[in-house]
């Protein structure tokens, strides 16, 4: 089944999915009676897994091993919240205390923590961090050390020993002289390169993971008033041309 | 090492700002005064994107480049977004915006208008020590003997009826023909007799915007809303019908090829 442009170039009418599979009412095929995801009834999974390990199930079309959904699961904490100085964080907030309608907000923080210091550059680490190739994710946040990420690399892998991690604590320790070490955006694609994510998938999971604690600072500032955000004073509003 | 005091409170503004009971500034110019209802809102835009209002009418070209960008087709993708918003009850603010930022594409869109500029500069670049046919062939060696040249191609169709109607807009804006716009129409001349492939609409406007001393990162800014309207329209014609008028789709219109059913305890 597909349409033939005249270019030669030919499209599906079907959708393909190895997520969903919906099965049909009788009378009525738009509504749907029944699901599985990647095989599982749904019932079974949401009565029987948890929230981790079914972003995972989405991504890998398997449940993860005991030790993977353990870092896993991990990751989703450690980076289910930017801080509120992220421009991400910042422009939700904006938006919140602006009054934006509260359906837009989301698409306002993820889609700015699609940057290049956010999950932008996520894909081309995770490829280098695979060839272990330190070009990317490591640098330095406001001209020194990103001090935070540092602690939590150690931690990861003190925890879990896994092959990414142990080299991206490496490299750390060796950029301690040069003032360098591991960013956020590279810590995220370490694990995410020892859970078995493919680079292509890895800035959707990085945003996908943010996305509860960025709601959640908009739900903070979603009804203050105007006055709880910044509106600089002329004095603190320099205009080069003047 | 970073500065604790507090000059990080500041915002340091280039392009101007609201001074409270006294006038906007914008890029020096009184927008009240010196912008509205003197100049069109395409210039401003220009002016917005690049910091230089345009010369010599160049906005006129900008503003016809939006409108051949505007087809009002629901099966393009971006429009498709804007559309599937409508029907399923999205304001038109929304729908058309986040049917835009799916041009920041490969494919099609403003995407393909900068990496057609960047290509474009590339090859020149090249020519001072090897001939068009060489850095063509090197370009489609790449993609393994089937040129996918970017500019060069379009998903839909072959050619592209858009250039004739802008190349009517520039001939009337007295537009002289520059070295990429002579460039893109050489390596057209090149693809065509060799791979039946010929220039699209990026490939021409990005060397005309080249030509007229735009850069890349300019034409990027600039072509910023370039889909919109098209989209807009999309979205207006479904706004007011019935909810999920839009392509519904059956159960049966998808195809499951995942893994057989299982439970978590096999």
């Amino acid at each position: 089944m597909s349409t033939e442009t005249p270019r030669g170039t030919t499209f599906t009418k079907k959708l393909n999915s190895r997520l969903i599979n919906e099965t049909p009412c009788k009378n009525n095929s738009f509504v749907t009676s029944g699901m599985s995801i990647c095989g599982y009834s749904h019932s079974e999974l949401l009565h029987n897994i948890c929230y981790s390990d079914f972003i995972y199930l989405l991504f890998k079309q398997e449940l993860p091993s005991k030790k993977i959904s353990k870092l896993f699961k991990q990751y989703c904490i450690a980076f289910g919240i930017p801080s509120l100085r992220n421009p991400a964080s910042q422009a939700i907030v904006a938006g919140a205390v602006g009054k934006t309608r509260t359906t837009s907000l989301i698409s306002i923080g993820v889609g700015l923590f699609g940057s290049k210091d956010g999950a932008g550059q996520t894909e081309d680490i995770m490829k280098q961090f695979n060839k272990c190739n330190s070009d990317i994710g490591f640098g330095t946040i406001h001209g020194d050390i990103d001090t935070y990420a540092s602690k939590l690399l150690n931690e990861f892998s003190d925890e879990h020993h896994t092959k990414t991690l142990l080299w991206a604590k490496s490299v750390n320790e060796k950029l301690v002289t040069q003032n360098q070490g591991i960013l956020m955006a590279g810590l995220s694609a370490a694990i995410l390169c020892d859970v078995g994510i493919l680079p292509k998938d890895g800035p959707l999971i990085y945003q996908s993971i943010v996305a509860p604690g960025l709601a959640a600072h908009a739900a903070q500032f979603k009804n203050k008033p105007l006055t709880d955000y910044f509106f600089e004073s002329d004095d603190d509003y320099i205009i080069s041309s003047e | 090492m970073h500065n604790e005091d507090n000059e990080h409170q500041q915002i340091k503004s280039s392009v101007g700002g609201w001074r409270i009971g006294k006038g906007v500034n914008s890029h020096g110019y009184d927008l009240l005064k010196d912008l509205v209802g003197k100049h069109s809102f395409f210039e401003v835009l220009i002016l917005h994107a690049t910091g230089r209002l345009p010369e010599n009418n160049f906005h006129i070209f900008v503003e016809n480049v939006h409108l051949a960008m505007s087809y009002p087709d629901h099966r393009i993708w971006c429009n498709r977004i804007a559309s599937l918003g409508a029907t399923s009850g999205l304001e038109p603010c929304s729908s058309t915006l986040l049917g835009t930022m799916a041009q920041d594409s490969t494919g099609y869109g403003v995407g393909t208008l900068t990496a057609c500029g960047q290509f474009l500069i590339k090859i020149n670049e090249g020519l001072s020590h090897r001939t068009l046919k060489d850095l063509l062939e090197t370009e489609i060696k790449k993609t393994r003997g089937k040129p996918k040249i970017i500019g060069y191609s379009r998903p839909i169709a072959n050619g592209d009826e858009r250039i004739a109607a802008l190349k009517q807009v520039a001939v009337e804006q007295s537009l002289k023909t520059g070295k990429y716009e002579k460039l893109a129409f050489d390596i057209d001349h090149y693809l065509t007799g060799n791979y039946n492939e010929s220039i699209n609409f990026s490939a021409y406007v990005s060397a005309v915007m080249l030509d007229n001393g735009y850069t890349c990162d300019e034409i990027e800014r600039i072509y910023t809303f370039v889909v919109a309207l098209g989209a807009l329209a999309c979205y207006r014609d479904y706004s007011s019908q019935d909810s999920l008028a839009f392509k519904p789709l059956k159960i049966t219109d998808l195809e499951y090829t995942g893994k057989q059913p299982r439970r978590l305890d096999d």
